[in-house]
């Protein structure tokens, strides 16, 4: 499958990356993005856990050895890990780790309110009009009706590497068509 | 610096709605915290995910049609069943009744004036371009017998001039027949008697053509007269005759006809092309 390939060919293709200082700073959205999205942190706690991180990864950047050609944010992601549970363990709080688009009860994480998710939301809608049937079908199986692939594959009638290909495309074409827009910027 | 996972929305999609296996998703994890390119991805596509699957109604409804949108307008509408149901039937009234008055108005105006005869539908098809010519216009007599003493012939005039004013022609030419015949030589009599005769049917037209020709043999400077015959000549299908008493009348300056007769001329000139 090309997930697995993709996996493997990972470690063949990637620059080494060396950890260092300006490294670990510039890293600083994507660990709260991480943090955020992962560990569901909000307000002080993300803050709190946010700045605890960067000082450790800070402070112990010099003992890191990447093995195996290993990714520079296993490092960071290692670190924050420890850092997150040290935190719940002193809060008396359980680990929450949850899915990540599980989102739908938090629409403030995406949105600053409910009028500009439906306002993306027509957005969205007129700029998929413009996508051919199969694209659509694609997207409406598998991102709103929550399919399977090989399930969708069964009920648009086509192969399942087919589907995959369909899919990608589509994602490709919307991201082409949305890529102006600033509400879809980070 | 190239991204492996570059063009990969399909898999960064994947990983943002949870459907990534653990471990994949830890390996992409470790990614994104080193590259740019890839957390920037996330946040388009965790956007786009989500308000796929929470506005899906929305955004993958089939389009809505004009007609949806009218039904709906109108069921939204803050009326009562009697009136929905009212509303439309008489919509639907105004609307045939549109209908067959334009088409009434249609087929009206496509007839000559007078209407299609056996006789002349030969003439009317040779001038089916021009008919508009062929119209004549009712001319106002308001001063009937102005220019004569004769009592009696003062009395018949006063008498048929409002028969011919309220546009009723066939009995104002019948008695103004009558008055010709009994005083040949008023041209105020002969001259509504033509105009009445060009109203009739195309019958009369060759009647009205020679009283009118008459006025013009006694008094050549008559405008009105020379205006009517050359309507008449226009009816007949006897263009070159009309056309020498367009010119005529053009010569003659005359303030009311001058105009319309060089009006007409340039028409009839036109339709010689």
């Amino acid at each position: 499958m090309f997930t697995q390939n993709f996996i493997e060919n990972i470690g063949k293709t990637r620059p080494i990356v060396m950890i260092d200082r300006d490294w670990i700073a510039s890293r600083r959205e994507a660990v709260k993005y991480y943090l955020q999205n992962k560990w569901s942190l909000r307000g002080d706690d993300l803050d709190e856990v946010l700045q605890d991180t960067m000082v450790a990864a800070l402070q112990s950047f010099g003992n890191y050895e990447a093995r195996n050609n290993a990714e520079p944010g296993t490092y960071l992601i290692g670190i924050a890990k420890n850092v997150v549970q040290s935190y719940f363990r002193r809060r008396d709080r359980h680990e929450h780790r949850r899915a990540s688009i599980d989102i739908a009860e938090n629409i403030g994480f995406f949105f600053p309110d409910e009028t500009e998710a439906e306002e993306l939301a027509g957005f969205l809608r007129e700029k998929i009009s413009k996508l051919p049937e199969n694209y659509v079908q694609v997207l409406r199986l598998i991102y709103y009706q929550d399919y399977k692939e090989r399930d969708a594959a069964a009920e648009m009638g086509i192969p399942v590497d087919k589907l995959y290909s369909l899919k990608s495309d589509a994602l490709k074409r919307l991201r082409k068509l949305c890529k102006d827009d600033p509400r879809f910027g980070p | 610096m190239s991204c492996t996972y570059q063009n990969r929305l399909d898999y960064i999609a994947d990983y943002v709605r949870g459907a990534l296996p653990e471990m994949e998703q830890e390996a992409f994890e470790a990614h994104y915290l080193g590259c740019d390119e890839c957390l920037a991805n996330i946040q388009v596509m965790e956007k786009t995910v989500f308000t796929m699957r929470h506005y899906g109604a929305t955004i993958f409804a089939p389009p809505i049609t004009w007609s949806d949108r009218l039904k709906i307008w109108w069921e939204e509408l803050p009326l009562s069943q009697q009136w929905k149901s009212t509303i439309p039937a008489f919509a639907t009234y105004l609307v045939i009744i549109g209908v067959l008055s334009t088409g009434y108005w249609w087929l009206k105006s496509s007839l000559p004036a007078g209407g299609f005869s056996h006789k002349e539908s030969g003439e009317i098809a040779t001038h089916a371009a021009n008919k508009s010519l062929a119209d004549v216009q009712h001319y106002d007599w308001t001063q009937p017998a102005s220019n004569t003493t004769d009592p009696e012939l003062v009395n018949r005039l006063t008498e048929i001039q409002p028969i011919y004013q309220n546009r009723n022609y066939r009995v104002a030419a019948e008695r103004l027949t009558a008055v010709v015949q009994k005083f040949p030589q008023s041209l105020e009599a002969r001259l509504f008697l033509g105009i009445s005769q060009l109203f009739l049917n195309h019958h009369h037209t060759t009647d009205a053509i020679q009283n009118l020709e008459m006025i013009i043999q006694a008094n050549p400077d008559h405008a009105a007269a020379r205006w009517y015959l050359a309507q008449g000549y226009i009816r007949k299908n006897r263009l070159d005759e009309a056309r020498q008493q367009l010119t005529a009348l053009k010569k003659q300056s005359n303030p009311s006809f001058g105009p319309q007769a060089e009006n007409l001329l340039a028409r009839l000139n036109n339709l010689k092309k």
